[in-house]
């Protein structure tokens, strides 16, 4: 999805680890997995490293909650685009998709949601669905083996 | 007295006194835009080793000894002869660049948000704002205290409130990122018509619109 709840919970004062930055892909330096259960956000995963080279897990937020963490901080509307991909832009989710999927959140718990059609790309089933971080290029650091490329502008959190 | 001495000199390889002066005056303004280039990017060393690679390998034309040349010999050259030249221009765009940097700096304090009081909406006590933003959640994914997962910065709110200090509601609008007006709600510690400190109970971008077929779903 082309949101970040957990942004929000950083920016209301909420504890932040020191994560470490190694992909031009993923300038925050963590991924979060969210699920919707009976109308709430929950943050079910984090994955990332932090500066001393240690794992990023929800502990390392939220300790105590090594499971999930209800998003009640969370108010605002989610994008998640559908489809193929219609227009390329390089710049944190600036492409644009068939559709995106728009869930209406206050408080962390879903309020509406609705469909924003974009276009209809040429059918072509080869090309990825949905929306993907393309390539990216990868700096070295302590724990991760240098890879190259290059690509998409921002790596989306997971639902 | 100095102008005096200078032009005792002319000419000075075929130049009077004041082209004698002028570029006197270039070759500082060079030694101070050399100086202060290195002072500036004293400790970039190790980025930009790494850009540079980074861009011969997307660019190899980068390592031909032609490129090197224009690179390392040629555009030095003409960019010291151009400051040795036109040094006034140097200068005029070092001012530009000061006035800039002074109005981004006043630009980036005012961005920085603030409760006033035009946003204060009712005074509370601590026992009413613990009552109303108490969270639960049925999975257990939520410390049952007030502000939940932000109740430390509850508790250092609630530190910081001395005697006389009021706590009230706010609502506010604010300009975003990209300048998109963003809603923000929350509690403020008052202080003699001053905000001591906030916090947050909600930040949302207010330019998301929902149009008339959405689906609304239950709680």
């Amino acid at each position: 999805m082309c949101t970040e709840p957990l942004a929000d919970y950083f920016a209301m004062g909420g504890r932040k680890p020191d994560f470490q930055f190694h992909c031009t892909a993923l300038w925050r330096g963590y991924v979060g997995c969210w699920e919707i259960l009976a109308g709430r956000l929950y943050l079910v995963k984090l994955t990332g490293t932090l500066m001393d080279g240690s794992d990023v897990s929800l502990e390392s937020v939220f300790p105590g909650f090594p499971e999930r963490v209800f998003a009640h901080w969370y108010t605002g509307t989610l994008r998640i685009p559908r489809g193929q991909r219609l227009h390329y832009r390089h710049m944190g989710y600036g492409s644009v998709y068939e559709s995106d999927e728009m869930l209406a959140f206050e408080q962390g718990v879903i309020r509406c949601s609705w469909v924003q059609h974009n276009g209809q790309a040429t059918p072509d089933v080869s090309k990825p669905q949905g929306y993907t971080a393309g390539s990216m290029t990868h700096f070295p650091s302590a724990r991760r083996a240098s890879t190259r490329g290059s690509g998409e502008a921002e790596q989306g959190e997971q639902t | 007295m100095i102008a005096i001495e200078l032009y005792s000199l002319n000419p000075v390889f075929g130049m009077n006194a004041a082209q004698f002066l002028y570029l006197v005056l270039g070759a500082l303004t060079l030694m101070i835009t050399v100086a202060s280039h290195l002072w500036q990017h004293r400790h970039d060393l190790p980025q930009g080793q790494i850009l540079t690679w980074l861009m011969e390998e997307r660019h190899p034309e980068r390592r031909r000894l032609w490129y090197r040349i224009r690179a390392w010999v040629i555009a030095p050259v003409l960019v010291v002869l151009s400051i040795v030249l036109l040094w006034p221009v140097v200068w005029w765009m070092q001012c530009a660049e000061l006035v800039k940097d002074r109005r981004a700096a006043r630009k980036r304090e005012e961005a920085v948000f603030k409760v006033k009081a035009q946003h204060l909406l009712e005074r509370l006590t601590v026992e009413e704002i613990e009552s109303r933003e108490m969270v639960y959640d049925p999975l257990s994914a939520v410390p049952e205290l007030p502000f939940g997962h932000l109740h430390d910065v509850w508790t250092q709110l609630k530190a910081a409130m001395q005697t006389k200090d009021e706590l009230w509601s706010f609502a506010a609008t604010w300009p975003g990122d990209d300048d998109t007006p963003e809603l923000r709600k929350g509690y403020v510690l008052w202080h003699r018509r001053k905000p001591i400190c906030y916090i947050l109970k909600m930040s949302n971008e207010m330019d998301v619109t929902r149009p008339n077929g959405s689906r609304t779903l239950g709680a």
